[in-house]
């Protein structure tokens, strides 16, 4: 690969050039794109926006603000939504969805075409049974930072096909910090069915239970306990971890997976990536979870 | 084996064994990968092919000839042993010695699959074998021409249609390749059970007499495949799908030591796979830039390519008796900027620091050999 790449950029400096294709991309669009997350904790809200032209100069409109959205739940219409901010649409009743039950979403709004959400369960309860943060281990990414190995360890119910996400956020007195971590139970880029560490949320760990159903299992993840404070940029020491353990959809787990990062020479390499999304009639993503956090004093 | 049975048979036999080891996959790493996993991703991949063969080439009269004929092929890899026969047959009428008219069927099994990038990035082709989960490659094609020679004996004309069907196709999975998917096996990468179709005409007008010599040759052709997992089954075209083909090359003989070449060479725009719309990043991910929505799989054609390459040939003899050549030339003499592949120019617009409000993306073509000049000199040794 690295010969591969070297003999590419070698010739590319000695002869290459650049030019403009000449001509946009084709466009079908625009399209609506929902984007919303389920959760026994919080009031239902959807964000409604569109897609734009692969090519071309665009600055975002402030979503999609004339949408009529219309919440089901077990296949019956309980409510629409109501506009609040730009493109954001909430329940005036403060709906709160139930554990169990499912949920879909139908929208429609003039100039795109109808768009609905397939039916997503919110997934049964879940607790993080143990957490062990005690072990030093050298900084896996910052020589000399202070880290520490984090062992969290949960009970997947028997039924077959739950995900689970881990999510890891620093904090140094009320100041998220962006906390450096890395999988220790595989590689950062490397997927085998199990599991995958997030691209798009960089302290994000997937699991499937298809390797575990039924059992009780640890997520190993080294953290390191410095980095730059929000939004100042100035580094911190991290004195609150936040450990949140998500039982979701497997819509949750398969948009993280399909995420498409290529950036800089990747890009070159990357192969053309559709992003898995539970939209008909548009893009985007429902996402359904049940969730438990635990603090960690370090 | 050669053997003449009767006086216009003549039969051609034989058999081959070719050991195979292919190893597709060579990754290291100084990550701590469980070693079983890695040495299963790197594994070799040991195979033995073995063949039979026979084919009887019979002159029926002066203006008609046939061959009929069958190969017995048999592959085996882990375990798992394929076996095939290929029948294969020729017919070729000659009527007078201008015009010569031909038909061919033959039935082929291909125990290596070419899988091809299909992206907008840099193209990459790897050859992959027949496994004991990716079943090997069938073709059967149907050709059938023509071969006139002009009166003068100055020009022939060959016209040639084809049609191919395949089957057993692999092809990438939606979203993966060999370069940014390295950790999983390559097994797992690709979809299987594709089908094509290639379907073509040829034309070729050949001139190899005369001050002028040279050649124009022309292909109208498509090819296309299909997976159940791939687009909802519909119909795409492969990378190397070229609507049109042409090519014209002449040469003049200035005298006998001088001569001029040109060749001018034209295809059609290969297929690529480029997104068909863009959603802001809403979900707060780790990057700027918003994500690229993908549609069907070649839903877009490159420019085409076509360049010029002339070339000045000056022929002597050296004291010491021998031929040598020096040639004076030019690579792409209008300096075409022909596509090697697509990217993306990609710019955020911005709002106040860090915080990205909308997007200016654009796709340029990267091209490599602009117009390339060349001197080269050949001398000839005799025996």
């Amino acid at each position: 690969m690295n010969y591969c790449i070297s003999f590419v950029l070698l010739l590319s400096v000695v002869t290459a050039c650049t030019k403009d294709l000449g001509r946009d991309l084709p466009f079908n669009g625009p399209d609506l794109v929902l984007y919303g997350v389920l959760s026994p904790d919080s009031v239902v809200t959807l964000q409604v926006r569109q897609t734009y032209p692969p090519t071309g100069r665009y600055v975002y409109e402030k979503g999609v603000q004339t949408a009529l959205v219309y919440l089901y739940e077990d296949s019956v219409r309980i409510e629409q939504l109501r506009h609040q901010q730009e493109g954001q649409y909430g329940s005036a009743r403060n709906t709160k969805p139930q554990v169990g039950k499912s949920y879909y979403y139908v929208v429609s709004s003039p100039g795109y075409p109808d768009a609905y959400s397939l039916p997503e369960r919110i997934p049964g309860p879940v607790k993080i049974s143990d957490v062990v943060f005690d072990e030093a281990i050298s900084a896996p990414l910052n020589s000399g930072v202070p880290a520490r190995k984090l062992v969290c360890t949960f009970t997947d119910p028997a039924t077959p096909n739950d995900y689970y996400s881990i999510d890891i956020a620093g904090y140094s007195d009320e100041k998220e910090v962006a906390v450096n971590s890395v999988g220790l139970d595989r590689p950062d880029e490397f997927e085998d069915g199990c599991g995958f560490r997030s691209n798009g949320q960089s302290n994000g760990y997937n699991l499937s239970d298809i390797c575990f159903n039924g059992q009780t299992t640890t997520v190993r993840v080294g953290v390191e306990l410095e980095g730059p404070t929000r939004p100042t940029g100035i580094r911190g020491k991290v004195t609150k971890i936040l450990l949140r353990l998500h039982r979701t959809n497997r819509g949750y787990f398969e948009y993280n997976r399909t995420f498409n990062i290529g950036e800089g020479l990747l890009q070159a390499f990357q192969a053309p990536q559709v992003r898995y999304s539970n939209v008909r009639g548009g893009y985007g993503i429902i996402l359904a979870y049940n969730s438990d956090t635990v603090t960690i004093i370090p | 084996m050669e053997w003449h049975p009767l006086p216009r048979h003549t039969i051609q036999a034989g058999t081959e064994v070719i050991r195979h080891r292919f190893r597709p996959t060579g990754v290291s790493t100084t990550y701590g990968i469980n070693p079983d996993t890695l040495a299963r991703v790197n594994a070799a991949i040991p195979a033995t092919e073995a063949a039979v063969y026979a084919e009887d080439e019979f002159t029926v009269s002066t203006w008609l000839r046939t061959n009929v004929g069958l190969r017995a092929v048999a592959y085996q890899v882990a375990g798992k042993t394929y076996s095939y026969t290929e029948p294969r047959f020729s017919l070729s009428v000659s009527p007078n010695s201008r015009l010569s008219l031909k038909f061919a069927y033959s039935r082929m099994h291909q125990f290596v699959h070419l899988l091809s990038s299909n992206s907008v990035g840099l193209p990459n082709d790897i050859w992959v074998p027949a496994t004991q989960r990716v079943p090997p490659q069938r073709s059967d094609q149907i050709t059938v021409g023509l071969t006139y020679s002009l009166p003068n004996q100055l020009l022939s004309v060959t016209l040639e249609a084809y049609h191919k069907t395949l089957s057993g196709l692999i092809d990438y999975q939606t979203g993966t390749n060999f370069l940014t998917n390295f950790s999983r096996q390559w097994e797992n990468t690709v979809e299987r059970n594709g089908i094509g179709d290639s379907k073509g005409v040829e034309l070729l007008v050949l001139k190899t007499q005369g001050r002028v010599t040279g050649w124009m040759a022309y292909t109208l052709a498509r090819h296309r495949r299909r997976f159940p997992t791939i687009d909802q089954n519909r119909w795409y075209a492969p990378n190397y799908d070229r609507r049109h083909v042409f090519s014209l090359t002449g040469q003049y003989a200035i005298s006998e030591q001088v001569s001029l070449a040109a060749t001018w060479i034209y295809q059609s725009g290969q297929p690529t796979t480029v997104p068909i719309a863009i959603q802001e990043n809403i979900a707060g991910e780790a990057t700027a830039y918003p994500p690229l929505i993908y549609g069907d799989r070649s839903n877009f054609r490159m420019p085409a390519y076509h360049r010029l390459d002339l070339s000045l040939t000056i022929r002597h003899v050296t004291r010491r008796i021998r031929q040598a050549q020096w040639s004076f030339g030019v690579y792409n003499a209008y300096n075409q900027a022909n596509p090697f592949y697509l990217d993306f120019d990609r710019r955020l617009v911005y709002a106040a620091p860090r915080q990205p409000v909308g997007f200016d993306y654009k796709v340029v073509r990267r091209a490599v050999f602009p117009v390339l000049p060349y001197v080269t000199y050949s001398l000839s040794f005799p025996r």
